[in-house]
């Protein structure tokens, strides 16, 4: 019962909490921590969203931008300060008295790579459940406010392997591309159960959609990046890429997962039943490939100390998997045997169904004058948009940095830093604020990383 | 009660809750004697052949964290004693067990007493930290629970009595502090 008590109630925060932290977690450039999290030239996601950026050229001298970082893991040797025997930490093991599950879920969140100058206060305040015969009711207290109102969940769609050969600015190559997405959004009885510590009513059911969905496969590709107009310090600059994708499996959940309250809810054997159904949607490796076409279409504009650019991926990605089949999941209580079950029927097999990749797009601006660089992108891969703004000047040896930036839960970041260069080696600081753990108060991050220029 | 689900209810939020705060239940044990008119008892000093000093055992639904480990159970509550006839002191009695058929067997977990006058009521509240013994029984997905009244007839009248009257349990709600993370 712990144990599953634990998973669901850790998936639950856990989701609800990894959106913003999804970006951070890529991040291993302290340059950029220290400008919010911007992305500036060739660095970060340009390239990967833009398939123009393959034809600009770096200019990394322009900007101060390395040629190499190399991060500086000091939040791991704190880690390992704090927890030296990580297998035998009863902080870390489940059914232990001294399990902690904020620590385990505010590990996974914020991966411990850097030092966690001020790390995030989580609620400390008593949670009280009150039980009568015909009444439910939790008071989380400070606690509810992390329980989320609104649909959540994580996704990503990356592109692990993209092996090719450019000739010319066109490049033919065979692009590994993997995609998945997972979502849950309360209703609204559980809802106002659990944040507004609403009374649960008899016989009726509380709940949650639940949405899962991994897919991935590959997709030979044909992309052209060049200038088309301009010379190499005033050029404008597209780039555009075809994929054929071929589905190697995928695997899709849809359905809600509830109880139901008894009536009177404590007056009988069974206070709350359990009723989780799901249709269940999978191609395994081996079967028939799932196909789809779609495309990347990317500008940049380089003029002098300005620098824009647009990129949008995966347009029109709809994958068409052939051989699908589709199950009906259940989690219910045997009312003959009184326990809780769980079984699936078939529901159609070998049949024909679809998924679409999500559209992702950056636009970015950096504007470059003297020792001064400031800058400001847009990210969206598929669940809400990222902005960052920031910016650098150097002074000398130095560098200073500072940004801000809007997470894709629409909360605003900072972040600071700066920098010292001497000869190739530079050696850089960033300070970021994040709310990736579970509080509603920000953290702060310091990143240190190695520059080779 | 079938705590997992129960625990369903809570888990989505509750873990945060549980990092460094406390887990508290409050199961309000009156609610249940209430819904089937055991919170009633009836005294009688000396006590009046086939008449029963004690309700049927009841069951109340609790926690099921049998993992957990308890820090403290505190019982509150109110009883009022409508007495009719005489003066003395009348008891009453609360017990808990794991068990149905040994509720009465073993000593009661709390008890109260008050002096009562003829045709009168008297109000008596209670506050009782259960031993240690006992905290373990709300861990479990039900406890039993048993009521005994007595009463001793005291008047110098009529100091045999009889001492008649009832008991009403007006309130009575446990207070569960988990000392351990539940979740």
């Amino acid at each position: 019962m712990r144990t599953s008590v634990v998973g669901l109630g850790l998936v639950t925060l856990m989701l609800g909490h990894a959106a913003p932290a999804a970006g951070q977690w890529l991040v291993t450039d302290a340059r950029r921590i220290g400008m919010g999290g911007l992305t500036l030239g060739r660095s970060g996601s340009a390239v990967r969203y833009n398939p123009a950026y393959r034809a600009v050229p770096a200019q990394a001298d322009r900007r101060g931008q390395p040629k190499v970082t190399i991060p500086i893991p000091l939040g791991i040797i704190q880690f390992l300060h704090d927890h030296p025997d990580i297998t035998n930490d009863p902080e870390f093991k489940p059914g232990s008295t001294g399990f902690n599950p904020v620590l385990v879920v505010n590990t996974i969140l914020n991966l411990p790579l850097y030092y966690e100058v001020k790390k995030a206060p989580t609620p400390t305040n008593d949670v009280t459940l009150f039980i009568a015969r015909d009444t439910l009711r939790v008071d989380l207290g400070q606690a509810a406010k992390l329980v989320p109102e609104d649909q959540f969940g994580i996704s990503g769609s990356s592109r692990p392997l993209d092996p090719g050969i450019d000739i010319k600015g066109v490049r033919v190559g065979v692009m590994g591309w993997l995609h998945d997405d997972v979502g849950f959004q309360l209703d609204t009885t559980l809802l106002a159960f659990l944040h507004d510590s609403a009374y649960a009513q008899p016989n009726t059911p509380y709940g949650a959609l639940v949405h899962g969905l991994v897919e991935g496969g590959f997709a030979p590709t044909i992309s052209y990046a060049g200038r088309i107009a301009g010379d190499s310090a005033k050029g404008f600059y597209v780039g555009g890429a075809v994929h054929y994708y071929l589905g190697v499996g995928y695997f899709r959940t849809d359905g809600d997962a509830s109880f139901i309250t008894g009536n009177p809810i404590f007056a009988g054997a069974n206070p709350v039943t359990p009723d989780g159904r799901t249709l269940t949607q999978y191609s395994r490796p081996g079967n028939t490939l799932g196909h789809g076409v779609g495309g990347d279409i990317g500008a940049a504009w380089v003029s002098g100390p300005i620098e824009l650019g647009i990129g949008v991926n995966d347009i029109g990605a709809t994958i068409t998997w052939p051989d699908t089949r589709q199950d009906s999941a259940y989690f219910v209580r045997d009312t003959a045997t009184n326990r809780d079950t769980s079984y699936s029927t078939l529901f159609h097999n070998h049949v024909t169904t679809t998924t679409k990749l999500p559209v992702s797009y950056i636009a970015n601006l950096a504007y470059t004058v003297g020792m001064t660089t400031l800058g400001v992108d847009v990210l969206n891969t598929g669940r809400g948009a990222t902005v960052h703004v920031g910016g650098e000047q150097r002074i000398g040896l130095w560098a200073l940095r500072g940004g801000i930036a809007r997470d894709q839960r629409k909360r605003v970041e900072f972040g600071w830093g700066g920098g010292l260069r001497l000869g190739g080696l530079g050696l850089d600081v960033g300070f970021w604020t994040h709310t990736n753990s579970l509080s509603n108060e920000r953290a702060i991050t310091m990143a240190t990383s190695l520059s080779i220029y | 009660m079938n705590a997992k689900w129960l625990g369903v209810a809570l888990a989505a939020g509750v873990a945060a809750g549980c990092g460094q705060g406390r887990a508290i239940f409050v199961v309000d044990i009156y609610s249940f004697l209430k819904g089937t008119n055991t919170d009633t008892l009836p005294y009688s000093g000396p006590v009046l052949p086939g008449v029963p000093d004690t309700i049927p055992v009841q069951t109340v639904n609790s926690l099921g964290l049998t993992s957990s480990i308890v820090d403290t159970v505190l019982l509150t509550g109110t009883i009022s004693f409508v007495n009719r006839t005489d003066t003395g002191t009348v008891a009453f009695q609360v017990y808990f067990d794991s068990v149905a058929n040994t509720v009465y067997t073993s000593a009661p977990a709390f008890g109260v007493t008050a002096d009562v006058l003829p045709a009168s009521t008297t109000d008596s509240s209670f506050s009782v930290n259960l031993p240690d013994a006992l905290k373990p029984l709300f861990l479990a997905s039900k406890v039993y629970v048993g009521i005994r009244a007595s009463a001793t007839p005291g008047g110098a009248s009529s100091p045999a009595g009889p001492l008649q009257g009832t008991a009403k349990l007006t309130a009575l709600q446990a207070r569960i502090v988990v000392q351990d993370k539940i979740f």
